[in-house]
């Protein structure tokens, strides 16, 4: 178990500078002069030309600029943006928001998707399993910015149930109605995963076993089926985590969170090459370790797989 | 234990674990509820440090407003450019500009505003190495050429000799000298832009720590706050200037998209907002929304076309097919249909509630004239091909840029297309490249409300913004004159240049845009300043 751990971390090496490699190009690649724009609608004067030119190594080929980043990531130092202001600042202002955003809709989408992929495979074809799985298809068939709204307007604007904006994202309550429109959509998918993997499972021999030997039918389906079922479930829901980890753009924006989402599509708007890779980077190596545990998980879930 | 290594009872706690850990974050006493005397006004997060000589973009603009002051400011009401630090600006040749300031006008760090404030601060900004944004606004100052030596061809600016500017000298506490290389007759309604502000001495000690708490001598003081979270700025107290304001502060939240912040205001959770987002100005939704809390105010803006001046399109260097272009533009429908009748069509090329500001300018060439286009047109020999109108693709201009196209194609028959770029710094590479070959919008924020600052940096020879490298000999021997007249009489003569340029039409006068702000029942009166930013020493709030 450990060395797999362990070749696993050194597996994170090349795949963490084939990222910010490939980032750093496309970031400073953009067509476009980075400092374009950047002085209101005047144009720049040259002595700010000659300091952020000389400041970003803006006159320095490509590949020389990403050794000067890689130096000073070694050094812990992420850069600094355009803007004046440290990545590292931005980063920590922008993912406490997101990752509470994120575990918060993930809490929500594993409550309601494992229950009602539960009852579901109990009476499969019968009138709970149709009901949520056409009013599945109806929340999937929406957008997510017409349902974020439409909450938005109903519970925070008319009704007054919740905030209508987040104004602090330490705030349990206020992240409760982003997090639910968040899970809504995932947990329809999570349901149905959970539901086929359940009703297969509640047909195996070893069910039919321990129903013999009278255990108790809640007992059955929560210790014996569930945990044998949870498998493409858990997976799901790492994948969910990664996604939501990188922001969510549209969620943030309707309710005004400053997340991780907006700071990358903000500074990809203005050309901020340092902040995209900074803010990339940390997204990927967040979703490389979720894996690495959405993996492990296995292991615990289903007793026949062992890493070695 | 083997068997209830996953156990329901575990996830349960786990769950439980996440949500108590979550629940730990809640921090109870974050300023929902609403301190009295205090405002709650939307606001974006500052770009870059609050530094006013390095502060060009409009959300760090509108945190630095309040809080600073300078020496000259202009009423919100009148726009009239008033005395604010100084006592008195004076010059003979609008060359050498001796500024006395008032006794006893205090930084809110409590250190008294002086001369050297004003010296230190200017040198600070124009000294190349420091790459301020603001910069070239010194360029008018003498010595400031020693500051920014020119870099030969290829290489790094060599280090300045000197980081002192021999045309700025201390007289006395109160008192200083401005000399300046040509006459500028409205120099001191330029002293209004916030590049001329002063600093307290412990802005040179660490400026990047008066970037993040920024210190000035305006009306607000500034309390706590960041880019992210927002900021809180209370009325200064010892605060004896010109804009004593009424309300005790001003809470401004950062908002990451307009439509968020309206419903925090429909909902009563926002006292102010400006800029009401597009959708909720359609059939006058916002009027209703906010039951008639609102106010529309012109602002000093102005929205034109750009025109490419190279041989890229040899066809539209004739100002013939230029003046049949505009001639041919409904500004007035599109600002009813597509602004909901918001903002006004331009008349010429410097925005209303600006010193100087003539409407009809542009005369019949601004005006909606179908007949005379097509015979312009004619007698300028037709034009070949299409017109390509080219816009930033990241930027909201695309309906209107869709909208004048249709409005030529309709009334000239040239086909005419828009062409997105794909965002703003490709927009803006390419149209200063020479390569457009075809008009493209340019947008025109004075920095200071009086003419010249309209057409100066625009439409001169040597103008820091002329995009289009606009080159007219007769125009620029007008700026030569009224360099040298009195400020009333230079006003005249700008507008003499600005007529001039009908005959041309280096850019095509679109609209002017205005200002919308919604506000809550608590707000009384709202006033803006002619840039659009809210006067927050003039806002009133019911008891």
């Amino acid at each position: 178990m450990t060395g797999y751990i362990l070749r696993r971390l050194l597996q994170f090496i090349p795949v963490f500078l084939g990222t910010t490699f490939i980032v750093f190009f496309l970031a400073w690649g953009m067509p476009g002069d980075p400092l374009a724009g950047k002085c209101g609608d005047r144009e720049c004067p040259d002595a700010f030309v000659a300091a952020a030119t000389e400041e970003f190594k803006l006159d320095r080929p490509l590949i020389v600029r990403y050794g000067y980043y890689l130096a000073d990531l070694g050094r812990g130092d992420l850069g600094r943006s355009f803007t004046g202001r440290d990545v590292s600042e931005q980063l920590v202002a922008a993912f406490p928001a997101t990752v509470r955003l994120a575990l918060l809709a993930v809490l929500v989408e594993v409550l309601l998707g494992i229950t009602i992929g539960v009852f579901a495979a109990l009476r499969p074809g019968k009138t709970f399993d149709t009901t949520t799985m056409m009013v599945g298809l109806g929340i999937i068939a929406f957008p997510s910015f017409v349902i974020a709204n439409l909450a938005q307007l109903v519970f925070g604007v008319r009704l007054g149930w919740f905030p209508v904006t987040v104004s602090d994202p330490t705030s349990f309550a206020e992240l409760l109605l982003p997090a639910i429109v968040l899970a809504l959509a995932h947990q329809v998918t999570l349901s149905r995963l959970t539901r086929s993997a359940m009703i297969e499972t509640m047909q195996s021999d070893y069910i039919r076993t321990a129903r013999a030997k009278g255990l108790g039918e809640a007992r059955i389906v929560v210790v014996h089926a569930l945990r044998n079922s949870l498998i493409p479930a858990v997976t799901y829901v790492g994948k969910d985590i990664g996604g939501l980890l990188a922001g969510a753009v549209v969620v943030e924006g309707v309710f005004n969170i400053s997340g991780v989402g907006g700071l990358i599509v903000q500074s990809i708007r203005s050309h901020d090459g340092i902040t995209i890779v900074g803010a990339v980077t940390v997204v990927v190596v967040a979703y490389l370790f979720i894996n690495l545990l959405v993996d492990l998980s296995y292991a615990v879930l289903d007793p026949r797989i062992r890493y070695d | 234990m083997k068997q209830s290594r996953f156990s329901p009872s575990l996830t349960a706690m786990h769950a439980a674990i996440a949500v108590a850990g979550l629940m730990a974050y809640n921090s109870p006493g974050h300023a929902q509820t609403p301190q009295p005397g205090w405002v709650s006004v939307s606001a974006c997060t500052p770009a870059g440090p609050l530094i006013p000589t390095n502060t060009t973009e409009s959300c760090g603009s509108d945190v630095l407003q309040p809080i600073l002051a300078g020496l000259v400011t202009t009423d919100a009401k009148t726009g009239a450019i008033i005395e604010d630090v100084a006592e008195s600006i004076t010059t003979t040749d609008n060359k050498i500009w001796t500024i006395k300031l008032r006794k006893g006008r205090k930084f809110h760090d409590g250190t008294e505003v002086l001369a050297k404030n004003f010296v230190d601060a200017w040198n600070w900004a124009a000294y190349g190495p420091n790459g301020q944004s603001n910069n070239d606004w010194f360029s008018v100052v003498i010595g400031y050429g020693d500051l920014n030596p020119k870099a030969p061809k290829g290489e790094k600016p060599p280090v300045p000799a000197t980081n002192r500017m021999s045309g700025l000298k201390v007289i006395g506490d109160h008192e200083f000298q401005v000399e300046l290389k040509n006459p500028v007759p409205v120099f001191k309604a330029q002293l209004s832009y916030k590049a001329f502000y002063p600093m307290p001495d412990s802005f040179f000690a660490d400026p990047a720590a008066f970037g993040r708490k920024p210190i000035g001598a305006g009306p607000f003081q500034f309390i706590s706050g960041t880019p992210d979270s927002g900021y809180k700025l209370a009325a200064f107290a010892d605060y004896t200037g010109p804009a004593k304001p009424s309300i005790k502060g001003v809470d401004l939240r950062i908002y990451t998209s307009r439509e968020a912040a309206y419903n925090d205001l429909v909902a009563g959770n926002l006292d102010l907002l400006r800029e009401i987002p597009a959708s909720k100005l359609v059939a006058d939704l916002w009027k209703r929304d906010l039951r008639g809390r609102t106010v529309v105010q012109p602002r000093a803006n102005i929205q034109a076309l750009g025109m490419p001046y190279t041989d890229a399109n040899p066809q539209l260097l004739k100002p013939a097919v230029r003046q049949a272009l505009s001639m041919a533009i409904d500004r007035k429908a599109i600002v009813d249909i597509l602004f909901n009748g918001i903002g006004q069509p331009a008349t010429g090329w410097v925005p209303p509630g600006v010193e100087g500001y003539e409407p009809g300018a542009c005369g019949e060439y601004c005006s909606f004239n179908p007949a005379k286009a097509k015979e312009l047109l004619a007698k300028a020999g037709g034009y070949k091909g299409e017109i390509k109108l080219y816009y930033a693709g990241d930027s909201e201009v695309k309906s209107a840029m869709d909208a004048v196209c249709n409005s030529i194609q309709n009334t000239l028959s040239i086909t005419c297309v828009t062409s997105a770029l794909s965002d703003n710094a490709t927009f803006r590479s390419f149209t200063r490249s020479g390569k457009a070959d075809g008009p493209f919008p340019s947008n025109w924020t004075m920095d200071y409300p009086s003419i010249d600052n309209a057409l100066i940096p625009l439409y001169s020879k040597d103008g820091t913004s002329n995009r289009g490298a606009y080159e007219n000999a007769a125009f620029d021997a007008l700026m030569d004159k009224a360099a040298k007249e009195d400020s009333a009489t230079a006003i005249k003569t700008y507008q003499e240049a600005e007529r001039l340029l009908t005959a041309e039409m280096p850019r095509v006068p679109l609209w002017n845009p205005a200002m919308t702000v919604g506000h809550s029942p608590k707000v009384r009166t709202v006033t803006l300043y002619a840039n659009g930013r809210i006067d927050y020493s003039a806002l009133s709030l019911k008891d």
